[in-house]
């Protein structure tokens, strides 16, 4: 299920959110609300059609390509993983920073999600304040701090 | 002579011989004058020969005159016996007319006579006839003991003289000479023989006395009757005629014939040797014979019956005469050459160092090479004695080797062996093998290899080294020799035939069978996962390696009771045909005690039985003999819980059994059963690891998914619930906000458990390889996480040098947090002191370190020391000490997954000592 959040192309950055937690999604979603910057928050809840909306196919033909992608490890139809995989090894995406969004702090799944270039891992915190303190982190190094390449 | 031993010698030498040089002169001049005295009675013994030669040679001439004088003297009487047989009568004056010449010519004979064989019957006209021709007193007559003549007493027959010529010359007529009883003799040796024979020499009557005088007789037969044999002789005697000899007249007559100087410086004596009383009586001798002569001729010879002896010797004119004094000149000069002989000898001996010098010099050569020889002999005996000593050595080698040592010629006949090989051909000696072979011995097949080999090897020359044979003996029975044969040679390395030693390996061969088979079985073991896949391979190796063709391995049918075995394999050697034996073997099954796997069964001990075919028990015989399976043996396939099967071989041939053949099978049985049981128990092993390790993997991904997923929702309610409490801030009262905080408390303990449960179950998951840890480097990092509960709690933490481990850095480090943390977290009212040391582990000599993590915090009773290694086991409410009773347990699965132990000591309030050990 798709939900656009931001519909504002021009000036705004292109987050896609990789979730099937509701819950998280929306509490992503709330802590990017206050945000310096002006932001598109994609969710997406499975892999399968995630990886269809990076590619721009069939009802995401006209999907933009997000700066940045929030990913989380457990998910439906296509795992985590290989949707990082998949990112990573196709040309056209895989410049796209990825951060790994996850309950797990397990520490095979750290060097894994490392192993397969993602750009950073983070481990989501029970305490909500901390949690909003996190994405505003992200936000606060990847949207303004970060010099990403242009398309 | 510069070697003073020479020297020394030299002159010890020169003053011996010093010594000795005057009775070497005394010598030579004793050997001279001996041999002077030596040469003068050799020339004196030959002069002596040559002068008694020619004394014979001279004496030879009288002697042959005499001979020939006398033998004239004879001559008359036979001429006398002739004319009386051929005339008709004779009468005195024709007898007288007859003898007349000779009587004249021959002056030796005295007088010849006619004796007539008077009878008694004709006494008295014998006597009247004589009367009646003019000797009117004629009877006859015979000498009284007075020597008076008397009328002849009457008696058988009488030999009178009848007629005597020259008449008057003293003969008495009409004396019977009968009574002579010399002269009887000599003519009863007349009568018989035709020699004239002689009578009793007798003394002229008077005047002289060296004239000696005897009748010699011939016999006068009746004339013109035969007279040739002895009894014609004895019966025609008519009478004999005599002639008596006057020696001296005879020889002197004799004589004058000769020239004067053929018997000139000659005196000369005839000797008759036949006289009365064994003496010689002197017949006559000349003037002037000596009374003793070193030289006397004796000429002997025979008249008339009588030994007459012609003795000659020289007259003093004739030894002055005939030289003979060579000797002493011999003598003389001999004496002479041996004086000039000692004078030359005696300044020779005074002028000889030089050649005294030399005989040293040959004397102390000759000493040395008499040392030298003498030396020689030394060595010659020293290697006798060492050549005995050598064949002893040699003797008590062949008498005491347990080998066999042979010797034989070209044809393979034995020349030597010795004893123990004897012993083996049960001889009582081992020169009973001498000239015989080993056809004697051994069996034909193996004696004819014999015999190839060693022509083979005189043919060749090659040695034949070391090879391994079987030797077959006339029972059957089999030994394995090791042997060695070469040609044996004489001095001059011609080859005349064979020797060889054979070492008995039977006993090794067996070993070396036994040990190929345990070793094929032991290898097909190990090979096989199974004895299903073990067994046909056991079946053809075994029965390759021993000759058996056939083969098979009988197991128990599972579950069923009483137990009943199956024929499971079947094995037949390449070029066996025993397909009606193995479908009799397959489509069988025997209970215990049927058949051989049966009996092995019940028995639990292999059996061997020496022909199938003619066993009582055993329901395949039938089909054995038919296929030509005949020796057999079987052994149980044990295992601790009992027989599992039994495993059998057939031979070709009836065997005899063989025990340690039996117990090695026995053992075979066993380590196939063990295999058998420890393949079961692997098998079951590997099953019970599989599904251990399948639940551990569920285990764990389950721990993974269950504290993965389980913190979502649990983030959920945490998040939404504070979310909650910050909307609607104003519009919840104070409980809510206490519920709030309760609900959000739970869910972080929550999530803490989860977390600690994942460490633990993720230790000993992971199976990331161990390497040397630094656990300084290690506790630097523990220090750092916990930075702020130190400066929190105002921790005072000393670290002494730690040392470098082998482990997993990750785990080591999570081991240290745990501890130390704990050691933070149960201080008492003061800051934690805090020590973490290590040392070698003493109970290990270095190869462990020992740690200890020490504090002076509340301390743990004693009771709980076991306990709180045990997960979720608290001693404190969560109010005093926060805590999810996982840490500990993980630090204790740690320790036990890099091999160490983990212990504590404590009392208390007075402190906690936390030690484990890790390897170096």
């Amino acid at each position: 299920m798709r939900l656009p959040v931001f519909m504002d192309y021009t000036k705004a950055i292109e987050i896609l959110l990789i979730e099937d937690n509701a819950g998280d999604a929306r509490l992503a979603k709330e802590a990017l609300r206050d945000a310096k910057v002006k932001n598109n928050l994609t969710w997406i809840p499975d892999g399968i059609d995630a990886l269809a909306y990076l590619r721009r196919e069939g009802k995401h033909e006209r999907a933009p390509r997000p700066d940045l992608i929030l990913l989380d490890l457990n998910l439906p139809r296509k795992d985590g993983r290989e949707v990082l995989s998949e990112i990573k090894g196709d040309d056209k995406l895989k410049c796209i920073p990825v951060v790994i969004l996850t309950t797990s702090q397990a520490e095979e799944d750290v060097l894994k999600a490392y192993h397969l270039n993602a750009n950073c891992y983070i481990s989501k915190p029970v305490d909500l304040d901390q949690f909003i303190r996190v994405v505003k982190t992200i936000e606060d190094f990847w949207l303004t701090i970060v010099k990403l390449p242009s398309e | 002579m510069a070697d003073p031993f020479q020297s020394g010698a030299a002159r010890g030498g020169s003053s011996g011989w010093r010594g000795g040089r005057w009775p070497a002169l005394l010598l030579a001049a004793g050997a001279g004058v001996l041999i002077s005295v030596a040469l003068f009675l050799v020339v004196r013994t030959v002069e002596h020969r040559r002068f008694r030669l020619e004394l014979e040679r001279r004496a030879a001439v009288p002697a042959t005159a005499v001979q020939r004088e006398l033998t004239d003297c004879l001559h008359v009487l036979h001429s006398i016996s002739a004319f009386f047989y051929s005339s008709r009568t004779v009468d005195r004056a024709e007898f007288a007319g007859f003898t007349r010449d000779a009587l004249a010519r021959l002056g030796g004979i005295l007088t010849a006579e006619w004796i007539p064989r008077v009878l008694e019957p004709g006494r008295g006209p014998h006597e009247a006839a004589a009367r009646a021709e003019g000797f009117p007193l004629y009877q006859i007559v015979e000498r009284d003991e007075r020597g008076q003549l008397t009328r002849a007493g009457r008696r058988g027959g009488y030999l009178p003289i009848y007629y005597s010529e020259p008449a008057g010359r003293g003969a008495e007529l009409g004396l019977d000479l009968a009574l002579n009883r010399g002269d009887l003799e000599a003519m009863a040796w007349a009568r018989d023989d035709p020699r004239p024979f002689a009578g009793t020499p007798f003394p002229r009557l008077a005047g002289t006395n060296l004239t000696y005088r005897c009748r010699v007789f011939v016999g006068v037969f009746t004339n013109l009757v035969a007279h040739t044999t002895m009894a014609e002789r004895r019966q025609n005697l008519a009478g004999f005629a005599a002639v008596a000899l006057d020696v001296t007249p005879l020889v002197s007559g004799a004589l004058r014939q000769l020239k004067e100087a053929e018997v000139r410086g000659l005196a000369w004596q005839v000797t008759d040797q036949a006289a009365r009383g064994g003496g010689s009586l002197r017949v006559d001798q000349s003037a002037g014979w000596p009374g003793s002569a070193e030289v006397e001729a004796r000429i002997p010879f025979v008249i008339a019956g009588r030994q007459w002896v012609f003795h000659c010797r020289p007259t003093a004119a004739y030894l002055s005469s005939s030289g003979g004094s060579g000797g002493w000149w011999v003598l003389a000069g001999g004496l002479m050459v041996t004086a000039l002989l000692v004078s030359y000898l005696s300044s020779e001996l005074g002028r000889t160092a030089r050649v005294e010098r030399l005989v040293v010099e040959r004397t102390t050569a000759l000493a040395l090479s008499n040392e030298e020889l003498r030396g020689q002999i030394r060595r010659r005996e020293e290697m006798e004695t060492a050549l005995e000593k050598e064949q002893d050595l040699i003797a008590a080698l062949l008498d005491t080797i347990p080998d066999h040592i042979y010797f034989k010629d070209l044809q393979s006949r034995f020349l030597r062996i010795n004893r123990a090989m004897a012993w083996s051909f049960k001889l009582c000696s081992a020169e009973e093998a001498v000239g015989r072979t080993d056809a004697d011995f051994f069996s034909a097949e193996h004696a004819q290899r014999a015999l190839a080999d060693e022509q083979e090897i005189i043919r060749t020359g090659r040695p034949m080294v070391a090879r391994e044979e079987k030797e077959t003996w006339p029972d059957g029975s089999t030994t394995w020799v090791s042997s060695t044969k070469q040609c044996l040679r004489d001095k001059h390395g011609q080859v005349v035939g064979t020797f060889g030693i054979s070492r008995d390996i039977t006993l090794r061969k067996q070993v070396e069978r036994q040990l190929a088979v345990q070793y094929l079985v032991a290898r097909v073991l190990s090979e096989c996962d199974s004895f299903a896949l073990a067994a046909p391979q056991i079946l053809e190796e075994v029965g390759e390696c021993l000759g058996w063709g056939v083969g098979a391995v009988w197991l128990l049918e599972p579950g069923l009771e009483p137990s009943v075995l199956r024929c499971a394999q079947f094995w037949q050697a390449p070029g066996v045909k025993a397909l009606k034996f193995e479908a009799a073997s397959r489509a069988l099954t025997l209970q215990a005690g049927q058949g051989l796997p049966g009996r092995v069964l019940s028995s639990g001990e292999p059996l061997w039985i020496r022909d199938v075919v003619v066993d009582q028990n055993f329901p395949r015989a039938t089909v054995a003999l038919e296929e030509g399976l005949h020796g057999s043996f079987g052994f149980p396939i044990l295992s601790v819980n009992g027989a599992l099967g039994v495993i059998e071989f057939f031979s070709a041939r009836v065997e005899q059994p063989d025990e340690e053949w039996l117990r090695m099978f026995a053992a075979i049985g066993s380590q196939i059963g063990q295999f058998i049981e420890r393949k079961r128990m692997e098998q079951a092993l590997a099953e019970k690891a599989r599904e251990l390790e399948r639940s551990n993997q569920e285990l764990e991904q389950f721990a993974y998914v269950a504290s993965h997923d389980l913190q979502e929702p649990l983030r959920m309610v945490s998040s939404y619930t504070q979310l909650l409490a910050r909307r609607y801030s104003d519009k919840l009262d104070r409980d809510g906000h206490e519920f709030v905080q309760f609900a959000v408390e739970g869910a972080a303990r929550m999530q803490a458990l989860i977390n600690d449960l994942l460490a633990y179950s993720r230790v000993g998951s992971k199976d990331k390889p161990f390497g040397p840890v630094d656990t300084a480097e290690v506790l630097r990092r523990v220090l750092k996480n916990l930075e702020i509960a130190v400066q929190e709690s105002d921790a005072r933490i000393t670290v002494d040098p730690l040392p470098t481990v082998t482990g997993d850095a990750t785990q080591l480090t999570q081991l240290f947090q745990n501890l130390v943390g704990n050691a933070i977290k149960f201080r008492g009212s003061q800051s934690p002191v805090i020590r973490i040391s290590a040392a070698g582990d003493p109970k290990e000599g270095g190869a462990r370190w020992q740690f200890v993590v020490r504090d002076q915090g509340i301390g743990i009773e004693s009771q709980h020391f076991e306990r709180i290694f045990v997960i979720f086991q608290r001693l404190h409410s969560r109010e005093e000490y926060p805590g999810t009773g996982i840490g500990l347990a993980v630090c204790k699965k740690i320790v036990e997954r890099h091999g160490g132990q983990i212990w504590v000591e404590s009392k208390p309030g007075a402190g906690t000592a936390f030690y484990f050990t890790l390897p170096a």
